[in-house]
């Protein structure tokens, strides 16, 4: 997470440098290094070879499994746009804040990402839930109910996720240089025409990846959603969810499940490859 | 020590990554097998399995039942140990296929103990420990004032249920299916084991749960709105999954009249009744 993309560092050393200096790697490193490669990998080949090709197709269009990649799609995509709502106006403050209680407010926002998803969720429902500090209100008042909604679900994916946005775009921020806040500043532009015009342009790499790791976040969530919104097919089952029941009487749907997971990550991860990676 | 920490902090900084003597960080290769195969020895001396402890994989119905039982057999047997897992049959199930350590496993309901010898999990034969019944159940106060199972059907309901791939799912259908009401209740949240029902239930998230009548016999009777007779009736199954003497011992106590006595107690019928 701490590696943010670095947007703003120019490129450097052509890539035969970077050829030389990775043969020339101590052996012990090398070694290491495959062993983390193994571990990652094993499992994807298990994956792969355990599926059943044949039937893919008839198990992935499964009105169940369709339903639960459409939650997946929904509640990941409303969850990314709410997490970059929030989460962009906070890196600001955090960022270019003066207050003292600065530090204690950045340890509560990343707290999601540090915590069990589970506890999360539990807190969540003691939070909100029908009969939680605000749900109790917002029951009574209003006759809303989150948990076991998809309005639930969403909520749960961008507690979770708000802390990728919040880290990403605070590190681009404190990445920038303060010459061009402090120009535009001079030049008679008010606070909110330095935040937007000036800042936010130049940090807007940084938006995109954060929203990214955002997203790929609220796909896999699970925890936190089957706490706080429950297990409701077509409303919150999303495919996390569907693939860890279907692994008790279907494991052949959780395969090919999982092996339609993996093959969106990896088109993902090729696509935002520049997002991600430090530039070389 | 502070007022010259501002000016010690750079050369700190760099002798950490200077040459060192450390023999430690001289060979980090060496260091970390080390330290694996010190991690690997911890792993393996604990887990082990001592030959008086029995492990045991029970469906998630038995959970405060099973701790009492557990605690007589250990009484009656001195020196053995119960060592007690919870949760959902079938995943229980999916993970004794794939070599959990587990001695007994006790299952919710007949299917599932069946597809267990089925899949060549168990030793020896299973036997009928006890019954169950499905229950309909509300939180305290019965906040919708709902009086029997035809109410669930009424205004918008939340309603919890288990996850059909678990026993109290199945049960849950086979109860309502009974009443002609499958097609009427929508169950809004399906959990993964009746525990989590109760739970929805107790904490008041739900309007309604359906679980079993041992679950029910915890909570006040005002909360049971109505219970199955034959239809969803299940009987939870035990079975050796090895052929060590103390998981035999445990499977005949859990047979033994006072384990019997335990069982109704909590809730659950006797075998002959059904």
């Amino acid at each position: 997470m701490t590696s943010s993309p670095q947007l703003a560092e120019p490129r450097s050393a052509p890539t035969s440098r970077h050829r030389r200096e990775v043969s020339s790697l101590p052996r012990s490193l090398q070694l290491v290094g495959a062993l983390g490669v193994a571990l990652v990998l094993l499992p994807v080949v298990a994956l792969l070879q355990r599926v059943s090709w044949g039937s893919l197709g008839t198990t992935l269009t499964d009105p169940t499994v369709v339903d639960a990649a459409r939650v997946s799609l929904i509640v990941s995509l409303a969850a990314t746009a709410l997490a970059t709502f929030m989460g962009v106006p906070l890196a600001f403050m955090l960022a270019r804040g003066t207050s003292r209680i600065l530090p204690l407010a950045r340890t509560i926002v990343l707290l999601p990402m540090v915590l069990p998803p589970v506890v999360g969720g539990t807190a969540l429902l003691f939070a909100l839930g029908r009969r939680g500090l605000v749900g109790q209100w917002l029951d009574q008042w209003f006759g809303i109910t989150l948990p076991f909604t998809t309005a639930g679900a969403i909520l749960a994916a961008t507690y979770v996720a708000l802390p990728f946005v919040v880290t990403t775009v605070e590190n681009g921020l404190h990445q920038l240089d303060p010459a061009e806040e402090e120009l535009a500043a001079t030049m008679g532009a008010n606070p909110r025409q330095v935040a937007l015009g000036v800042s936010l342009p130049l940090v807007r790499g940084s938006v995109l990846a954060g929203a990214a790791l955002a997203w790929t976040r609220a796909v896999g969530e699970f925890g936190a959603t089957i706490t706080f919104a429950g297990n409701s097919p077509g409303r919150t089952q999303t495919l996390p969810m569907a693939i860890w029941l279907a692994l008790e009487s279907q494991p052949e749907a959780a395969l090919a499940m999982s092996v339609g997971l993996l093959a969106v990550s990896v088109v993902l991860l090729a696509a935002l490859r520049n997002v991600w990676m430090p530039r070389r | 020590m502070n007022h010259s920490s501002s000016v010690d902090q750079p050369l700190a900084k760099s002798a950490l990554f200077a040459p060192t003597n450390n023999p430690l960080l001289r060979w980090p290769f060496a260091t970390l097998v080390l330290f694996l195969l010190g991690a690997l020895t911890v792993v393996a001396c604990s887990s082990g399995a001592s030959e008086d402890t029995v492990v045991v994989f029970a469906a998630a119905s038995l959970t405060d039942a099973f701790d009492e039982l557990a605690a007589d057999y250990e009484r009656t047997n001195p020196g053995e140990q119960v060592d007690l897992r919870f949760g959902g049959s079938s995943r229980l199930l999916s993970q004794l296929e794939d070599g959990a350590p587990a001695s007994v496993f006790v299952s919710a309901d007949e299917t599932t103990m069946d597809q267990a010898i089925a899949r060549g999990v168990t030793v020896g034969a299973a036997e009928p420990i006890a019954t169950n019944r499905v229950a309909v159940i509300v939180p305290e106060g019965n906040p919708r004032s709902l009086v029997d199972a035809a109410d669930l059907t009424g205004s918008p309901l939340i309603i919890a249920a288990c996850a059909v791939e678990v026993p109290c799912g199945r049960a849950a259908e086979a109860y309502l299916d009974d009443l002609d009401l499958l097609d009427e209740v929508t169950i809004t949240t399906r959990e993964p084991n009746v525990r989590a029902v109760v739970t929805r239930v107790t904490t008041g998230e739900v309007d309604a749960g359906l679980v079993y009548a041992s679950d029910a016999a915890q909570l006040d009777r005002n909360q049971t709105l109505a219970e199955g007779l034959d239809a969803g009736s299940v009987t939870l199954m035990a079975a050796t999954t090895n052929d060590s003497a103390i998981a035999r011992s445990f499977v005949d106590y859990l047979r033994s009249e006072d384990a019997r006595t335990l069982l109704v107690r909590w809730g659950f019928g006797e075998v002959g009744d059904l």
